[in-house]
């Protein structure tokens, strides 16, 4: 396997519970696996040990490591944990509030102590700053320098270690914000600067302090955590720059993470969603629907023509993980996804509605599932799925563990079929349907959100419980065709591997687009572009450098936005007929009468060329699929246990096609294929899934 | 899985239900113009049966959107009888009688079919930018100064635009294109949710919607009964007064609760007359706030739909604030209306003071309007919201500042500065307006306005109106805690006279300044902790001053 002139490509990924890594041989195209526990006080202690088992793979794969990449979940977990640095805040004189207020609006609607969480910086570090722009841009009064050096004073009596300047308009026109910054550093060198209008050049205010905030408050961890990580890595003889994962799903130089260490808030979650985005461009798919489905939460992603989506509307540390509003926004673009409570180890129970409940609340995998033997007493999707046949006891997780059918059935008597005058079995399949819709109602929302057409949509699968979901979950929301990749349990881990060099720009450029100038917009797009393409310069990286341009256009007055390309010059009256096409195409009609105005300018810089490729199994005469066995499992549409054949996933070729009701075993994941599907592998080795949708309205 | 078997295919329809309203509300959100939807949520969508009873809601939305579609449904099949409903048809309506107490808030129902057969409709209503009139003026005395009153009439008939509806609308509202562009988003939305409830109704075999809803409402009831149930029997009675701008006597919202088992009967006999300004609240709205603190001390979890309210017996006198008959002026209805949710908060107080806050600065919202003319002579119009602070809750603070319990979203102050000539001085939190207690009220809040230099027409004044409240009496303290700061509105420091309803005219160099009011406190302040008068010292909620005259601290 390894050999002279091999090179390597390492990805790491910290989770909060385990440290996964993968390392790629570039020649042979084999891909090596590892995991070990997260040390959670300095990951970067973890991550050097765990890298030690490559050493028996090649000895040399130290010195022959080209790249490494890192996607860690330390700075979201920060803020949860609230392990950030003593944080200041400087806004406007009038405002400082707006950080507390966020917008007036309560966490749910009927509960009276349902609170948000308390803000990042406190009341007494929020520095009122006698300074004000208006949006017009003109400045109406400048920044007072003894306002900022009485600002020193505190924060150092304070032991304030980083701090937040974020003043009204500074997006128009950042000129008070970097003379206030100017005069934080040549006073107080030692503290963090964070500005707004570099995080996040746009409109409305609580979003932009918010954002704005959180980044100050998690800078100085990060700016020690990558250089400890740096260190240790060179230490070890690594000689490949590091590079981390952003939300948008490209990879970013350690620099750029320690400035926008904001960037990184979905850097573990992206990974999937850029396997699927591959598997979209490797197989030519319009609209990919990436579904990740692991032991807590699944993820799903919808990527239409070969597209990362993007959104401004992430949010990190949710008072309620799942409700939206519940935690700090970070308006910075990340990859536009969905994550919902549900998984393997999902607690089914009966709520106060009387209806079987799955998730939020997980069982994880301690105690995990009651099948588990680990000290689990709750039903959980686990549990079902090996009631209902779908599981197999012997041979779970490649058969490192036995499940206990006969524990899980009590379980799921006891606490659900019993009460609610079900059998085991009908109970069982209701806890699997229930989670199944459960992702279906988020994942169609999700759908709607950007117009894409599920008829047209190929779901792909993988996270260890991903494709036994897949079909019953397609055939919910009328997606006719299902596919699982080779190694689908572990595939987003992948995903490290496969992802661009990216950054992306996004400022507040409002105006009418009839009376846009093109020049001036084109120039400051340009401008955008430039300092990407100077971040991007600095990966030193191979790959050619492209850029996608793109101003979001919305009718005047609506506040969402479609984003249009734009490739070359800054055009209105092209800019307003793609604006037509898109809006039509995304929510179905629209209005030739209604003036629009661009608010947003875009720009995504890509280093491509230098990803992996995904290459074809070696051709083999086709051959008949063989099943190994028949066992019992239950048939969503005769409702009932039905015998459905197992096959061996190692031993089905490309080429091979069968029917269902079929079980597809391998060690990281099982694939059910339903009565009325069918399967055929394809020359990568996934296997294709047609979904009998005869029955879908 | 036939229709018969409600339990089991229960799981999956009841929360499918929500989420298609949740579906069309975050649709509405992306495609509505007016910023009332996009930005403030000021909306609601929903679910019903074809008896016209209100299935499932989106959690997404405003509390009197929320509270009025249970009625809505059955008013329209008064109008529109099921047998005369085609496909195709969509239905408007504004009529404050029928819909929202408010001519602004206007209603679209979709009808859904299978098999030829009506099964149900999806319903959503949303505040529109301009419905005509007089702008949200705190003046109008009678309904017709306040815009276009729509009866239930079709928008749409079998497929079909009615043309001369949409042309007599254009011609009848300021920024016509975005009111139009907001009804066919919520045509859009309409159809979009109708379409769902048949494919529903095609993936579950479902003939008739009737025996899940019997099933949802039957379970949402018993779900309100069993809170109910565990409050003592008994008849409670409190009255409160509101100020009226040119009334010189405050007036009475009254209210006798009596609960017997687990009903509840609302009898507001005693309320004053209704008033020649436009704080009257019609029945529905009034409806909405004696629902909404019941559902949030008996059953803040389940779902809202048509068995929320059945245990809910309502008595207003006709021709009073809180019923009144048309024509009567109700722009600013929630001006009387979210004092209906603070009467039931002090009746469930004395039932409960374990579960309930004090008196809370944020009822009613000051909502308002900014209407004037830039220098070249092109109209403009802000329309913002303010709030107060909530109450002292049992074992916590009142939330400063806060939507409570309307849960909507302000507008943002640079969003506002874009798109009109208006500047802010201050959105800021007033130290010592929460009323002392063990649990402080929240916060109120200070807005500071100002018309931008140069950017206004000279000699056309800019004139502000909307709601407002508390200027006169001020949120209560429960249990021993002391009472919230008053409202108050100033202009250039001098503050107007007391009123529910303001009007406020002030030009380029004046400064207009709001103060909401604090919540009021909860428990004794002596019991208050002194590490938490400290961290109010720290923060700056309380001043030392405050801290001496409301807990003794020195």
């Amino acid at each position: 396997m390894s050999g002279t002139g091999a090179a390597y490509r390492l990805g790491c990924d910290v989770g909060g519970t385990f440290t996964d890594f993968v390392l790629y041989d570039e020649r042979s195209g084999a891909i090596h696996v590892e995991k070990c526990l997260t040390t959670p006080d300095d990951p970067s202690v973890g991550i050097l040990e765990g890298l030690g088992p490559f050493g028996a793979i090649d000895p040399e794969h130290v010195a022959r490591t080209r790249r490494i990449a890192h996607a860690t979940t330390l700075v979201a977990n920060a803020v949860i944990e609230r392990k950030g640095a003593r944080t200041a805040l400087l806004a406007t004189r009038g405002f400082r509030d707006v950080l507390e207020l966020r917008r007036h609006v309560r966490v749910t609607t009927y509960e009276l102590w349902a609170d948000p969480p308390a803000p990042l910086v406190p009341r007494h570090l929020r520095i009122p700053v006698s300074e004000r722009t208006y949006s017009d841009g003109a400045v109406l009064r400048p920044v007072p320098p003894e306002e900022i050096e009485a600002a020193v004073a505190l924060m150092r009596a304070e032991g304030v270690g980083s701090v937040a300047i974020a003043f009204l308009h500074s997006y128009v026109n950042p000129e008070n914000e970097r003379e206030a910054a100017r005069l934080l550093r040549e006073l107080a060198p030692e503290i963090a600067v964070t500005t707004s209008a570099e995080v996040l050049p746009q409109i409305k205010e609580y979003e932009r302090t918010s954002t704005t905030v959180v980044n100050a408050y998690v800078k100085p961890l990060v700016q020690r955590y990558l250089g400890n990580l740096d260190d240790g890595l060179v230490g070890a003889g690594y000689a490949a720059p590091l590079r981390v994962m952003l939300s948008n799903g490209g990879l970013g130089s350690a620099e750029t993470a320690t400035d926008f260490p904001l960037r990184l808030i979905e850097s573990g979650p992206v990974a999937g969603a850029i396997v699927g985005r591959r598997i979209a461009e490797a197989l030519e798919l319009p609209e990919v629907l990436s579904f990740d489905m692991g032991g807590t939460t699944a993820k799903a992603c919808l990527i239409r023509e070969r597209a990362m989506p993007i959104t401004d509307e992430l949010e990190v540390a949710r008072s309620r993980r799942f409700t939206r509003s519940s935690g700090f926004p970070v308006a910075v673009p990340a990859v536009n996804m969905i994550e919902i409570g549900a998984g393997g180890g999902s607690i089914a129970t009966i709520n106060e509605m009387g209806l079987v409940q799955v998730g939020p609340e997980s069982a994880g995998a301690d105690p995990g599932p009651i099948c588990y033997g680990r000290g689990g007493a709750r039903p959980t999707v686990t549990d079902a799925d090996l009631l209902l046949g779908y599981l197999n006891p012997d041979n779970f997780a490649g058969g490192s563990m036995r499940l206990d059918g006969e524990a899980a059935r009590a379980g799921i008597e006891e606490q659900l079929a019993r009460p609610r005058g079900q059998s085991a079995l009908e109970a069982a399949w209701t806890v699997h349907d229930v989670v199944n819709e459960t992702m279906a109602a988020a994942v169609r929302m999700h759908i709607t959100e950007r117009g894409g057409n599920p008829r047209q949509a190929t779901l792909v699968a993988f996270g260890g419980a991903g494709p036994l979901h897949a079909c019953h979950l397609a055939a919910k929301l009328r997606v006719g065709r299902v596919m699982v990749p080779l190694r689908a349990g572990v595939l987003s881990a992948l995903g490290l591997l496969v992802a661009p060099p990216a950054y992306d720009i996004v400022r507040t450029h409002k105006a009418p687009l009839r009376d846009l100038d093109e020049a001036a917009t084109g120039a400051l797009i340009e401008e955008m572009a430039d300092s990407i393409a100077s971040l991007l310069a600095r990966l030193d990286s191979e790959g050619e450098l492209r850029f996608q341009r793109g101003v979001d256009v919305g009718y005047i007055g609506q506040s969402y936005q479609v984003t249009v390309p734009v490739d070359g010059a800054v055009d209105r009256d092209a800019i307003w007929q793609s604006f037509a096409t898109l809006y039509r195409e995304k929510y179905g009609y629209f209005y030739d009468d209604v003036p629009a105005e661009v608010v947003n300018l875009r720009v995504l810089g890509e280093l491509v060329g230098g990803e992996i490729g995904l290459e074809p199994l070696p051709p083999e005469p086709a051959r008949a699929a063989a099943a190994v066995g028949v066992r019992p499992a239950w048939s969503a549409r005769e409702r009932s246990m039905r015998p459905f054949s197992v096959f061996d996933r190692d031993r089905l070729l490309p080429g091979a096609a069968f029917e269902g009701p079929a079980i597809v075993e391998e060690a990281s994941a099982t694939t059910i294929v339903d009565e009325g599907a069918t399967v055929e592998v394809d020359a990568w080795g996934s296997l294709v899934i047609a979904v009998d949708l005869e029955d879908a309205p | 899985m036939s229709a018969n078997e409600p339990p089991e295919a229960l799981d999956i329809v009841w929360p499918r239900l929500i989420a298609i309203a949740d579906e069309m509300a975050t649709t509405m959100f992306r495609t509505a113009f007016s910023h009332d939807v996009v930005e403030v949520h000021d909306m609601s969508t929903g679910l019903y049966d074809d008896r016209g009873f209100l299935i499932g809601q989106t959690w997404l939305g405003a509390t009197g959107h929320t509270g009025v579609m249970p009625v809505y449904g059955r008013n329209l099949l008064e109008y529109f009888p099921p047998e005369t409903v085609r496909p195709g048809d969509v239905f408007i309506c504004n009529d404050p009688w029928i819909c929202n107490g408010q001519t602004a808030d206007v209603f679209i129902t979709t009808p859904a079919f299978r098999d030829g057969r009506l099964i149900g409709f999806s319903i959503n209503s949303v505040h529109h930018v301009d419905i005509g009139g007089r702008k949200g003026s705190g003046l109008s005395e009678e309904v017709y100064e306040e815009g276009l009153i729509i009866p239930p009439l079709k928008l749409y008939d079998d497929g079909e635009p009615n043309e001369q509806l949409f042309q007599l609308l254009r011609r009848n509202v300021r920024f016509a294109e975005k009111m139009i562009g907001d009804l066919r988003a919520q045509v859009a939305a309409g159809w979009a949710g109708s379409r769902e409830l048949e494919r529903l109704a095609a993936e579950f075999g479902l003939d008739s919607l009737r025996g899940h809803a019997d099933e949802i409402m039957r379970r949402t009831e018993a779900g309100m009964r069993v809170g109910i149930a565990a409050l003592p029997d008994g008849e409670y009675h409190e009255e409160m007064e509101m100020e009226i701008d040119g009334i010189a006597e405050p007036q009475t919202l009254a209210l006798t609760l009596r609960i017997e088992g687990s009903d509840v009967y609302a009898d507001f006999t005693g309320t004053s007359p209704q008033v020649r300004r436009p704080v009257n609240c019609p029945i529905n709205y009034t409806r909405a706030y004696v629902a909404l603190p019941l559902k949030l001390v008996c059953d803040p979890i389940l779902p809202n739909n048509q068995g929320t309210y059945e245990p809910l017996h309502l008595s207003v006198p006709e021709g009073t604030l809180l019923n009144p008959t048309f024509p009567a002026a109700c722009f600013w209805r929630l001006s009387a209306g979210m004092l209906v949710s603070e009467l039931m908060f002090r009746v469930l107080a004395r039932i409960a003071p374990d579960r309930v806050p004090a008196d809370s600065g944020s009822m009613p919202t000051w909502q308002f309007y900014v209407n004037g003319v830039r220098p070249d002579g092109e109209a403009f119009a802000l329309h913002q919201h303010a709030f107060g602070g909530m109450g002292g809750r049992p074992g916590d603070d009142g939330l400063p500042s806060v939507s409570f319990p309307y849960n909507v979203r302000d507008v943002s102050i640079e969003w506002s500065e874009m798109e009109t000539p208006v500047l802010y001085e201050a959105r800021e939190l007033i130290p010592d307006s929460g009323g002392a207690g063990e649990f402080r009220g929240g916060l109120g809040q200070e807005l500071v306005l100002k018309a931008y230099a140069g950017q206004v027409k000279e000699r056309e004044p800019l004139v502000l109106s909307g709601s407002a409240g508390r200027m006169r009496f001020p949120p209560r303290g429960l249990l021993g805690g002391a009472n919230g700061s008053f409202g108050a509105i100033e202009v250039n420091g001098e503050a107007i006279a007391p009123s529910s309803s303001p009007t406020v005219a002030f030009r380029e160099g004046d400064t207009v300044r709001f103060r909401l009011p604090g919540g009021g406190g909860h428990g004794d302040p002596a019991r208050r902790p002194h590490e938490r008068i400290e961290a109010d010292l720290r923060a700056g909620y309380v001043t030392p001053e405050g801290a001496r005259r409301d807990y003794g601290y020195e």
